[in-house]
């Protein structure tokens, strides 16, 4: 099957027509955030799902939601108070090559649309509240044409059941797939996801349909032997007990295969009750610790606000007062300049006096002994007696000094000075660290700033959390009792034991009375008259019961094998796309019973893997399913994602887009991850068509560019 | 290409193969139930089953009788 094209009118950010032109192969749509790529994906999902993302897990577009039509031109209806109506519409055009369905190749065309008009009062003016618009509701419209020109549309439910016939329900999540809803999308940790895709892609429903089909034959042989037996047998009173013996036997056979078909619906039941309990629990175990955690982190947020609110109360009352003392640095300075201006001005008022010993002159002894040596040893001359020198050396014997002392109030003033000498430039060293504690004490107040913010993303983060629970589960989450949940769970544990004892049970019954029918109808066929041949009924009977052992083993087979194909094809996608890269790969392994999915390391040990390493093995899962798909079935089914990639480095996402290409018949990938490197891919083998999308800021619509087109 | 019952026979290989019957019959009934369950594969509608099994043990004992079983 290959897409042609979509047009898009009037959808989303798609003013009016929009066009874009798919190749067979690999189609590349690139442009940047907001550029209209994902109202592009949501046209896809709109036409073949009637729901948009962006409204949650599996909600359906609301009728009356008018958000998907284009602001643009209900704006333009609004201000023209237009009486026509706005027409929203999403086509694609695919073609289906020829089928045991239909001999010929057949173009399709899809068609959603939605229209609405302005609601207008009675003269004729707009409603500004929430019934501005008549809403429509929409409408699918699927219409085929053979190479012969027939043409045949269905609508509405019929064409939703053509439509599952193009793009089977239980497929249609491998091929429309949003690489940042991954998750979503798919539900990996749910093992009727795969299970489900398994089934559809495996020929099982095939042989459960033969294993049906050759029961019906068995019995219609049967009956008819029994009925040639019934005119052909030479002891007609054991004849008769024998028969009637069956028909008690198909009467209990009957009864317990109900019973069988009865337990077996209620024990999924009773699994899927137990499901939604256990889901419960695990959603009240998270909502406590969520709650916890918000309780804790409110507790380190006040404190850290008080904190912070203490440290700005001192900020403010140390900075004024550091800022005030700054202030005096000029007159401590100016103080300890007058002060060395005093001491300077006292020492030449000293000097003046001749007669004022300058500091350092010798005592009475030292000059006694430079008079008895005649000589003065200060500059090392010789002073005769009663000579100008011995005259002058004798004369500073304090005896004969003369001393003039300062005034009074001078050496007061000098003894008040010499205390407080030393405290202008201990208070000067003092305010020159000033700045440096100001910056200080920023630095702790903005770091206590940062952990505060910091606490405060953590807190909304486990809030939004919380709100995202009650969003999806409802109030009542805040209301579920855990003990009433495990009671419950116990009731249902117990209910589901009893089945799946009952269930046995019932098989080895179902068997013995199959096995009793069929001694039976051998001890039947003992009774037929010798001279008769046996009948070809009976004959025929060998074979159906061949088959019938044939098919059971068929059907087991094919459940292994799949599954081991489907790991080995995602394994292999995953080598292949790691190989360059380095990249050591989670493995895929699906359980042979239930179906679930886990991954694991080299060694087999589980391993979940995360980021990018995660992402690639669920892709590969889903590349691997559509490939097999398209190979079992005789059917090829485009890929159309929306950034696949998001996860990946540059040189992971080209050789994840090669193995793509490689994968599948037709593939769309829509991606900003590719932007920078158009260029280069428009040149590249794996790559048929590369079409960009831009946006009209000035419009604030979306525009595709001609899309860049190479015939391969 | 192969079709869908092609590829539903191969899946079976040699399994439909027994010495005690007649090759020729098993083959006929088989032929017979994979390309219904094929057809039913593609088409996904719902024929009635016991219509069916009653079209196909009528064929069944022709053949078996054409054949002298």
């Amino acid at each position: 099957m290959i897409i042609k094209n979509i047009s898009l009118t009037n959808f989303k950010s798609y003013y009016h027509r929009n066009d874009f032109e798919f190749k067979k192969g690999l189609n590349i749509i690139s442009g940047h955030e907001g550029s209209g790529k994902s109202n592009l994906f949501d046209g896809f999902m709109w036409l073949l799902f009637n729901k948009i993302n962006g409204l949650g897990k599996n909600q359906r577009l609301d009728e009356s939601n008018v958000s998907i039509v284009n602001d643009k031109i209900k704006n333009e209806f609004f201000i023209d108070n237009s009486s026509d109506k706005i027409n929203c519409e999403v086509e694609i055009e695919l073609t289906m090559p020829p089928s045991s369905s239909f001999a010929y190749s057949r173009e399709f065309k899809v068609t959603r649309r939605k229209e609405i008009s302005l609601n207008k009062d009675s003269n004729g003016k707009n409603f500004f509240d929430n019934t501005v618009w008549n809403n429509y509701g929409s409408e699918l419209i699927v219409e085929w044409t053979d190479e012969k020109f027939n043409t045949k549309p269905f609508y509405d439910h019929n064409a939703e059941e053509e439509l599952n016939k193009i793009f089977p329900e239980k497929i249609r999540k491998y091929i429309w797939f949003q690489g940042e809803q991954l998750n979503d999308l798919l539900d990996f940790d749910n093992k009727y996801t795969l299970g489900k895709a398994i089934e559809h892609i495996s020929y099982l429903h095939a042989f459960e349909h033969m294993s049906n089909i050759n029961e019906g034959i068995q019995e219609l042989l049967v009956k008819k032997n029994q009925n040639l037996l019934k005119s052909h047998n030479k002891d007609k009173k054991n004849f008769d007990r024998l028969m009637s013996e069956i028909k008690i036997d198909e009467k209990t056979l009957e009864s317990n295969k109900k019973k069988l078909s009865n337990a077996i619906l209620e024990l999924k039941g009773i699994n899927e009750a137990r499901k939604k309990q256990k889901n419960q629990l695990t959603i009240l175990a998270g909502m406590p610790i969520l709650q916890k955690e918000e309780g804790k982190l409110e507790g380190q947020l006040n404190t850290l606000k008080e904190h912070v609110s203490t440290l700005n109360d001192q900020e403010r009352r140390k900075f004024v007062n550091l800022w005030m003392l700054k202030g005096t640095e000029g007159l401590f300075k100016k103080a300890d300049s007058e002060i060395e201006k005093f001491i300077t001005h006292r020492l030449s008022l000293a000097a003046e006096n001749d007669k004022q010993l300058e500091e350092g002159t010798p005592g009475d002894a030292l000059i006694n002994k430079m008079l008895e040596k005649k000589r003065c040893i200060i500059c090392d001359r010789e002073a005769p007696e009663n000579s100008d020198p011995y005259i002058s050396i004798k004369s500073h014997l304090d005896s004969n000094k003369k001393l003039k002392t300062l005034d009074p109030h001078i050496e007061l003033l000098n003894d008040r000075v010499r205390d407080i000498k030393s405290f202008p430039p201990r208070i000067s060293n003092r305010i020159a660290n000033i700045d440096k504690s100001i910056l200080d004490f920023q630095e702790n107040i903005s770091s206590k700033t940062k952990e505060r913010n910091a606490q405060n993303i953590k807190l909304k983060n486990i809030k939004e959390k919380i709100q995202d629970l009650i969003n999806e589960k409802g109030e009542g989450i805040l209301n579920m009792n855990p003990d009433n949940i495990n009671a419950t769970l116990t009731r249902l544990d117990n209910d589901a034991g009893i089945m799946n004892r009952r269930i046995p049970a019932l098989k080895i019954d179902i068997s013995e009375l199959e096995n009793s029918i069929k001694q039976r109808n051998e001890s039947l066929n003992k009774l037929k008259d010798p001279g008769v041949k046996d009948f070809v009924e009976h004959k025929l009977t060998l074979y159906t019961t061949f088959l019938k052992t044939v098919i059971k083993e068929q059907t087991i087979k094919q459940r292994i094998d799949l599954i081991e194909k489907i790991e080995n094809t995602a394994n292999a996608i995953q080598s292949n796309i790691a190989e360059i890269n380095n990249v050591v790969i989670v493995k895929v392994k699906i359980d042979r019973d239930d179906y679930s999915l886990s991954f694991v390391d080299s060694n087999g040990n589980p391993n979940p893997g995360h980021g990018a390493q995660n992402t690639l093995a669920k892709m590969s899962i889903i590349n691997a399913i559509v490939k097999i798909s398209s190979e079992m079935q005789n059917r090829a089914y485009p890929f159309i994602a929306d950034a696949p990639t998001s996860d990946f480095g540059s040189q992971f996402t080209n050789r994840f887009i090669e193995s793509i290409s490689n994968t599948y018949e037709q593939s769309i990938i829509i991606t900003k991850d590719l932007v920078e490197e158009v260029t280069k891919l428009k040149k590249m083998k794996y790559v048929s068509n590369v079409i960009e999308i831009k946006k009209d800021s000035e419009n604030d619509v979306a525009l595709s560019t001609n899309s860049i087109t190479k015939i391969l | 290409m192969e079709t869908i019952a092609e590829k539903i026979k191969k899946s079976f290989d040699k399994s439909l193969i027994n010495k005690d019957l007649n090759q020729e019959l098993m083959d006929f009934l088989s032929n017979k139930l994979i390309n219904e369950a094929a057809d039913r594969l593609q088409e996904g509608y719902d024929k009635q089953p016991e219509k069916i099994a009653k079209d196909f043990a009528a064929n069944l004992i022709t053949k078996a009788n054409e054949l002298k079983l």
